[in-house]
């Protein structure tokens, strides 16, 4: 245990008791005056490492033994909330993070646990740029309610599309993959990168409506005047780390999208029980691809004479629908499809000698079956029973790669329909003190994800819960879940809320 | 021998006697001096008070408790009685006249539309023929069987719309423990049938919608936000409701099905089916009025508010077994049971539910009290409305403050504490829709 471990987390920790001991915290959060409240909450997350193997990025990078601590951070969030009448709402969000992993576990390389994707990329709000501490506003917001028309500014997350465990139309913010991977049970909630934008949302009366039959009628759109910011990777050494080090034969120049337009729009309705939205965006891909700068070098490339290289982010124009419908009694099912069309989607170009993009056709699709079935023999809680089908299909699939690595067919191989099945089941029980979960996701290339979940709640305030992160399959091409075999782990989190 | 003969024919003629003094003068059958329902509603006698109907054993301001609760027994609710035996304490009050209840404007239009009302076979009503639209006020104000007492709760709402503001639902374990709560809030919009907020009848492009409505929870933050947004139609045989989620810990917006009545709302005792009572639709129920009769329900009128200046659960309210049973005022009410048997696979066996009469009826909700029996016949939930009279621009209005769930299985209640303000004028578009969804989430 290294020596700062408790110098990082113990002015964290009295920070936050000291606040919750002066507020007379409630389950409702704490009403400062009439116009401002806060709520909030403070964790602790635990993550240890359950895999036989160590992260092979990280050896690559000199880590000699496996680590046993795969994550532990210490949260107090808070949410203000300033509303004084019902046009004008002001919120935030700000979060105090203490990572205390790298501390904690000796096996681990020294990593900074609050990468950016370039510093001070896309204005964070981050009062600190430390290893270890983070204090940043990570949400800032004002809501505009002018009776038919709404208006979000400021640094928010905007979530469009239905679908639960992919990301299909919900792509408007990239994410922070930087400390917990895709593993935390709210998905991306905690991950989402807020970028400031303007979003306004028109609601059109139903008596000005030309078509009697549509009901529920919107129209939806958005415009991030400049704050692209690219997808946050973990930083080399990290636990959760998932890329090998950068072959010094290349030498990396970002192109950041900084200052270019982002946007989105859609329409939304309903048709008796069918409901659904169109959507067109205008975005940057959240990854960037390599392309090269320069000819093909006379001679071999070498770390002395590298190949200028540019990581590029690509705009594409994606064209979406979704799609709902309830069945009733008996069958009350819902189901919901998401699709997105990409005519010009980046790949790295197969046959290049040099690193080269090619844009590709490409639809991501995935429909859903929800059910509440009682399946205790005490018929009071009933299980959620979730079942998704997605599926990419890319045109042209022989003709580009994954990663701008050589092409070789069991690592960067790219299909032309990749398949995904699904399963999430929801128990709640004792009056939802306590909850069971089940998400198991199968790749048909044969790789799957299985996160095994019980949570226990005390009361109004404290909340316990532990899950399972199981990885694996045949399938090991980069960017399966075989490919991240690694990454298995159990954790915990141990929250107050008030 | 001879003496068994003659104890026969003596008891024959007592019998004989009995009957005819039955045929003459009925209401000796339940005591001389107590009015029929019938009599009351029509004016033509005076609303009985609880000493008439007890024979002078309980009087206004009596307290009613496990140990003299079988006084008033057959004005009970069979689990009112059950929780009683266990620790709740009824005081007994007067009851309001019923001009004290709710706007007059409302008997008005059920006045001028009574014997209009046709109702389809389904329950569906509507006004002299089938397909218009019922313009408002109770279709059946003397309801002869239980499809016109569901159709009177249902078409005969006398609310146009509500905020209910704070909600406080209370989780009580078995020993009277509050251990937890969830705060909500809940925005109703009657799209037909509206008899005081114009525009009256039908909201113009919303004829075929009953209701629509919101309902987000505020606290705890684990849940903040989690609202659901569902419109419900004007014939729920042809039209099922449509029902969105929007899910603050994903920050999504999805489809579910509204047709999951039996499941439990938010791991509270109440079900989907349960809220304002019996809100599943009754078309699937087999229903049969059992019988008019007084009972005791929670007074509109307490010794002071339920909810104080800053709508908070008032202090001064008193609880029995830990914070288990409210101490309220009780009053006589006329009401109709019926009994509501499931005609497919269901939690319940049963459903008995308790509807006031015309024109003793409160603002809040057609029902007021309801029991429910588990698929093996045994006494399982019961529901209490607790009403709160508050008077607009000279108008009352009888709003809900509580709705309390009682498990008597398990001993488990779940208490929801409801501000309710009636005929707030929600706009359809930005108030109780999709977009209103997420304004209000997190």
């Amino acid at each position: 245990m290294k020596a700062d471990f408790w110098l990082t987390k113990k002015w964290l920790l009295v920070f936050s008791i000291v606040f919750l001991s002066v507020t007379e915290a409630s389950a409702a959060g704490v009403q400062l005056t009439d116009t401002l409240s806060v709520t909030g909450l403070l964790r602790h997350e635990l993550a240890i490492h359950a895999a036989g193997k160590k992260n092979p990025n990280n050896t690559l990078l000199g880590q000699a033994d496996k680590n046993t601590v795969d994550l532990s951070r210490t949260v107090f969030r808070t949410e203000w909330t300033y509303k004084p009448n019902d046009i004008f709402k002001l919120y935030s969000k700000v979060r105090v993070i203490s990572d205390q992993t790298e501390a904690l576990d000796d096996d681990l390389l020294d990593y900074d646990a609050f990468p950016q994707s370039t510093p001070r990329y896309g204005t964070y709000l981050r009062a600190t740029n430390d290893d270890e501490v983070n204090v940043e506003m990570s949400e800032l917001y004002a809501d505009v309610n002018l009776g038919d028309l709404w208006v979000r500014l400021g640094k928010q997350q905007i979530v469009w599309g239905e679908m639960i465990s992919a990301r299909i139309l919900d792509i408007v913010n990239p994410l922070d993959l930087s400390w917990h991977f895709k593993f935390e049970p709210e998905e991306f909630e905690n991950i989402r990168v807020p970028q400031w934008t303007i979003r306004a949302r028109y609601e059109v009366a139903q008596r000005v409506v030309p078509l009697p039959w549509l009901k529920d009628l919107y129209l939806e759109g958005f415009v991030n005047p400049g704050d692209i910011s690219p997808q946050i990777y973990p930083a080399p050494g990290a636990p959760l780390n998932l890329k090998p080090p950068t072959s010094p034969l290349f030498q990396l120049r970002e192109k950041d999208r900084r200052g270019d337009i982002e946007c989105g729009f859609r329409i939304g309705g309903r048709v008796g029980q069918f409901a659904g939205t169109l959507n067109y965006l205008s975005l940057y891909t959240d990854s960037g691809h390599w392309e090269s700068r320069a000819p093909l070098l006379p001679g071999p490339p070498s770390p002395a004479n590298p190949f200028p290289t540019d990581n590029k982010y690509s705009r594409r124009d994606m064209y979406g629908v979704s799609l709902n419908y309830s069945f009733p009694y008996p069958i009350n099912i819902t189901a919901t499809y998401e699709g997105v069309y990409s005519p010009d989607e980046p790949y790295q170009d197969r046959y290049s000698r040099l690193p080269h993009i090619r844009h590709n056709k490409t639809l991501k699709h995935a429909i859903r079956f929800d059910r509440k079935t009682f399946v205790l023999p005490h018929p009071i809680s009933a299980m959620m029973i979730q079942l998704q089908y997605s599926q990419t299909l890319v045109e042209d699939h022989d003709k580009i790669k994954s990663t701008p690595a050589p092409y070789t067919r069991g690592s960067n191989n790219i299909d032309s329909t990749k398949n995904v099945i699904a399963l999430l089941l929801s128990q709640d029980l004792w009056h939802n003190n306590i909850k069971l979960t089940f998400k198991g996701i199968y790749d048909l290339d044969d790789c799957y994800y299985i996160v095994p979940g019980f949570k226990y709640k005390h009361g109004d305030h404290l909340i316990f819960d532990i899950y399972g992160v199981v990885l694996g399959g045949a399938e090991t091409r980069t960017g399966s879940f075989g490919s991240i075999d690694w990454a298995d782990e159990v954790f915990s989190r141990i929250t107050y809320q008030f | 021998m001879k003496t068994a003969k003659i104890i026969k024919i003596g008891n024959l003629a007592i019998v004989l006697i009995a009957f005819l003094f039955a045929l003459i003068l009925p209401g000796v059958l339940i005591g001389a001096e107590i009015p029929s329902i019938k009599d009351v509603v029509e004016g033509k006698a005076s609303f009985p008070t609880i000493e008439d109907l007890t024979g002078g054993k309980v009087k206004f301001g009596d307290l009613i408790d496990k140990n003299n609760v079988d006084l008033v027994k057959e004005y009970l609710t069979a689990a009112t009685y059950v929780n009683v035996k266990r620790g709740m304490v009824l005081r007994i009050v007067p009851q309001l006249s019923f001009e004290q209840l709710y706007p007059e404007t409302f008997r008005k239009v059920t006045e001028k539309n009574r014997g209009k009302a046709v109702m389809d076979k389904n329950g569906v009503v509507y006004y002299e023929k089938i397909g218009t639209i019922w313009p408002g006020g109770l279709p059946f104000p003397w309801a002869t069987n239980g499809l016109e007492v569901m159709g009177n709760y249902t078409y005969g709402r006398i609310w146009d719309s509500y905020h209910s503001f704070p909600v406080y639902l209370w989780f009580v374990n078995a020993k009277g423990k509050l251990y937890k709560s969830v705060g909500q809030e809940h925005r109703y919009l009657k799209c037909t049938c509206r008899t005081t907020v114009p525009p009256l009848g039908a909201i113009p492009g919303y004829e075929n919608i009953s209701i629509k409505r919101l309902s987000v929870a505020v606290s705890p933050l684990e849940i903040k936000g989690l609202g659901q947004f569902t419109v419900r139609y004007y014939n729920q045989e042809k039209d099922y409701d449509t029902g969105f989620a929007y899910l603050p810990a994903f920050k999504r917006t999805i489809r579910i099905s509204t047709t999951t009545w039996q499941d439990n709302i938010a791991g509270s005792d109440l079900t989907y089916g349960d809220g304002d009572i019996f809100q599943e639709p009754y078309v699937d129920w087999d229903l049969n009025l059992k019988e008019k009769k007084y009972i005791l329900l929670p007074s509109p009128v307490h010794s002071f508010p339920i909810f104080d200046k800053k709508r908070k659960i008032n202090d001064k309210l008193q609880f029995t077994v830990g914070k288990k049973y409210p101490c309220v005022d009780w009053a006589i009410l006329p009401v109709d049971v019926v009994e509501a048997i499931p005609k497919f696979s269901h939690v319940y066996g049963k459903r008995v539910v308790y509807s006031p009469i015309y024109p003793y009826l409160f603002s809040s909700s057609g029902l007021q009290s309801s029991d429910l029996y588990d698929r093996q016949m045994k006494l399982w939930k019961g529901i209490i409305i607790g009403n709160s009279r508050r008077v607009y621009d000279g108008t009352p209005q009888t709003e809900y403050d509580a709705f309390w769930v009682y498990d008597l299985q398990t001993g488990h209640s779940s208490l929801m504490w409801n501000h309710q303000e009636v005929n707030v004028p929600w706009n359809p578009e930005q108030d109780i829709s999709l977009g209103a969804l997420l304004k209000v989430g997190r």
